[in-house]
């Protein structure tokens, strides 16, 4: 298995992690009543923010102590990162389909401003979706590098 | 996904090749191990210019490396 392959099983554990506790985290606070009133776009902004650069830095620790954890196990300090013609077509065609499943989650969040769900209804769907998209391309690419291509 | 038609010898110039490795063909031709193994196990058709490289990593012309299987044979 690649450098490349193992890095998409850290890439989904890592968003299991991040989803796992924003989800603990934002039900918290809407128990709370903090998604309520007239600051809830302010608040569903805040916590989606909040998601954003906890996800940018989990996914850049996760990579780091993947590296050094191959590093040792391996015995090889200096690890190819090559990435070849056979990854880029891979990872082409795992982005058709998520390209695909975004725009089936940007219909539903239409659906869902029609029937008037509220901003932290819709924005969370976009968010879920988000993190459904990111996991079935990692899978996409999984199953590709299974088959060979 | 059809079958890949593209079939190669690469397992036999391998061995022709004093059993060279298929990490050092990889290193050769510029491409990961697996992408070798896929391409030698007829599951990954490469790009020409990938296919140029593996042949002059053998030496040998193009045609001697790769052929092109009909879907019917």
């Amino acid at each position: 298995m690649s450098f490349h392959q193992k890095s998409i099983y850290v890439s989904l554990v890592n968003t299991i992690i991040v989803m796992s506790a924003y989800y603990w985290w934002v039900s918290g606070r809407y128990a709370d009543g903090v998604f309520d009133g007239p600051n809830a776009g302010v608040e569903v902004g805040k916590s989606l923010l909040t998601l954003i650069v906890a996800g940018i830095l989990v996914q850049i620790v996760g990579m780091i102590l993947f590296s050094i954890l191959q590093a040792i196990m391996t015995n090889n300090p200096n690890p190819s990162f090559l990435i070849d013609e056979r990854d880029r077509t891979i990872e082409l065609k795992a982005l058709k389909v998520a390209y695909n499943l975004m725009a089936l989650v940007f219909f539903l969040t239409i659906i869902a401003l029609t029937m008037g769900w509220s901003t932290f209804a819709v924005f969370h769907i976009l968010v879920v979706g988000g993190a459904v998209i990111a996991f079935v391309e990692a899978l996409a690419q999984l199953c590709l590098y299974r088959r060979g291509h | 996904m059809g079958k890949c038609l593209v079939q190669n010898n690469i397992r036999r110039l391998r061995f022709d090749a004093g059993e060279m490795t298929q990490k050092t063909l990889a290193e050769k031709a510029g491409v990961t191990r697996q992408t070798i193994v896929a391409i030698e196990n007829a599951k990954y058709a490469p790009s020409l210019e990938l296919a140029f490289l593996i042949a002059a990593a053998f030496e040998v012309p193009l045609q001697d490396v790769f052929s092109y299987v009909r879907e019917a044979e």
